[in-house]
């Protein structure tokens, strides 16, 4: 067992919180639950107790294409029926998908799910700033700082891969984007 | 060219599929029913033929993505003599089929396509060969989950054309109800129903094979007796081009789109249900039609513009086979060219066929 198999688990529990929560917006809890799956093959993996390595991939590159881009209209578009209703918001996941697979597996661009998902985040801190939000903003740059020392191959001698670092930034990010949809729709209920 | 054909299971399947339909018409007429119009079946046969043409280009990218994820991704290891396999993957494919045709009515872009095969005001066997041309851009989605499971492409192939071939019996008006069997299996009375524009017919009954996803998703609904089913679509086509009745619907909803008031409204356009309009704008939906009152599109063509239907048809057939059976050494321009002939041959019939002078509408 690795550090990765404990990070995953650590974005596990966050992930599927946010899909566990019925108060969020649909298609954050979609991304949510992508995620989740990702991270808990992750587990599986890394942990060895059951690997399948080429479903985890499979789902790396779906969550690539898909997960963080429904974060991103749940948090920037909210109300939208892309957020909210779950005909669209599945319009949303296979298309992405399927875009994002054609890119990776038929074009060979494998970069195209993380160059897509840092622009969905950007998309987020630009919402952010304009509405004055810090939560999605500290949620957002957390999760960019994420795919960039992933991206850089950023490592802690032994301890810390930088896989690890993507597991525990993405799973601080998504707390923090949680909370922000979390408080809103309490607001919301409210107002 | 000849020298290269290569048998395929198409070439085959085409002429078993046509001479079934002459069966379909000769007990028909035995039995005094007048369950076909000729403009109307041909038109289907072309339509079905065209499709081949297209599609059999359009099938490769799919079956290539398909393919190309179950090498890279493919879990499990399924062994193709076992019969677990097939039934596993029948059952898993009809599911998704179940989804892949409820998106093609239920997503206005999606049903762009699949409105192609419910433009047919009759119902028998001949609009079953009424296929899209333009579906397999995104049908091929909805079975990735098959190609992460690690089933061979093989198998996939196999199974969707038994899938498909399986439907083709569904499209008569010659056979009843068939007992426990309409419980689960989809038969040509819980068929009839889907291609029914009456208000208990819309978007019911999308399964393939099985009826059960219907009844575990509650979109089924059974043949009313009392009721008599008037085939087609709202707005019909009132055309016989084979090559218009792939694109009408692209037209009308490029036209909306355009007019849209945002960009986010026409994007709506495209992916909202057929009928969609925005909530400011009273809505055209038009109401469920009668058997009685319902006026078929009907021509008046004489013999020999009706004879050169047929003659169109053979030729078309001919050509394609030609063209399934020499595709793949085919270089892409040879192949570009035959489907391009292809095309202009089926718009010149339709043209000719949907002239003015030509229609009228009768009361039937």
């Amino acid at each position: 067992m690795n550090s990765l198999a404990f990070t995953d688990g650590l974005l596990f529990l966050i992930a599927a919180a946010a899909a566990a929560i019925p108060r969020l917006p649909l298609a954050f809890r979609i991304g949510s639950t992508l995620l989740a799956v990702t991270a808990g093959l992750g587990v599986l993996r890394f942990s060895e107790l059951l690997p399948l390595p080429t479903l985890h991939s499979f789902f790396s590159t779906f969550s690539a294409s898909s997960a963080f881009l429904l974060i991103a209209v749940s948090t920037t578009w909210t109300g939208s029926v892309g957020a909210t209703q779950a005909k669209y918001v599945s319009i949303l996941l296979i298309v992405s998908g399927a875009v994002g697979f054609v890119m990776v597996d038929l074009f060979e661009l494998a970069l195209f799910g993380q160059i897509l998902a840092v622009l969905c985040v950007l998309q987020i801190i630009v919402y952010a700033v304009r509405h004055r939000l810090l939560s999605p903003l500290l949620g957002a740059a957390t999760l960019e700082l994420g795919f960039i020392l992933f991206a850089t191959g950023q490592r802690v001698s032994n301890l810390l891969q930088p896989g690890d670092f993507l597991h525990v930034l993405t799973a601080t990010g998504l707390a923090l984007l949680m909370w922000y949809h979390w408080h809103s729709s309490r607001t919301r209920s409210l107002v | 060219m000849v020298d290269n054909f290569s048998l395929k299971p198409m070439i085959l399947v085409i002429p078993v599929l046509l001479i079934l339909v002459f069966i379909e018409l000769s007990f028909a007429y035995l039995k005094g029913k007048k369950v076909y119009n000729f403009q109307d079946s041909i038109t289907s046969i072309n339509i079905g033929l065209l499709s081949q043409f297209v599609n059999s280009t359009g099938a490769v990218f799919g079956a290539l993505m398909y393919a190309l994820i179950e090498a890279r991704y493919g879990t499990l290891a399924w062994s193709t003599s076992s019969p677990f396999t097939w039934v596993f993957t029948l059952l898993l494919y009809d599911f998704l089929y179940y989804w892949v045709h409820r998106t093609g009515h239920m997503v206005n872009i999606f049903w762009a396509a699949h409105i192609t095969h419910h433009s047919s005001e009759e119902f028998n066997l001949s609009t079953a060969m009424r296929q899209a041309s333009t579906g397999f851009y995104f049908k091929w989605v909805f079975y990735l989950p098959l190609a992460v499971l690690g089933i061979p492409v093989q198998v996939y192939v196999v199974v969707g054309l038994i899938d498909l071939l399986y439907q083709f019996w569904v499209h008569t008006r010659l056979i009843g109800r068939l007992g426990f069997l309409e419980w689960f299996l989809v038969t040509p009375s819980n068929h009839r129903v889907h291609h029914g524009q009456n208000d208990y017919c819309i978007d019911k009954n999308f399964g393939g094979i099985f009826c059960l996803w219907d009844r575990l998703f509650g979109t089924y609904a059974d043949e009313r007796a009392d009721e008599p089913i008037v085939y087609g679509i709202r707005k019909p086509l009132k055309n016989w081009s084979p090559v218009w009745s792939n694109l009408h619907y692209y037209k009308s909803l490029w036209i909306k789109a355009k007019g849209a008031r945002s960009w986010r409204e026409g994007l709506m356009f495209l992916v909202a249900e057929p009928d969609w309009t925005p909530a400011d704008i009273k809505s055209t939906s038009t109401k469920s039609p009668a058997v009685s009152t319902y006026q078929k599109h009907r021509s008046l063509a004489p013999t020999s513009i009706r004879l050169s239907g047929i003659a169109t048809t053979l030729v078309s057939l001919g050509l394609l086979i030609l063209y399934l059976g020499t595709r793949d050494q085919m270089p892409l321009f040879q192949q570009v060219i035959f489907v391009a002939v292809a095309i202009v041959m089926f718009a010149g019939i339709g043209k000719i066929w949907s002239l003015e002078k030509f229609q009228s509408p009768q009361n039937e």
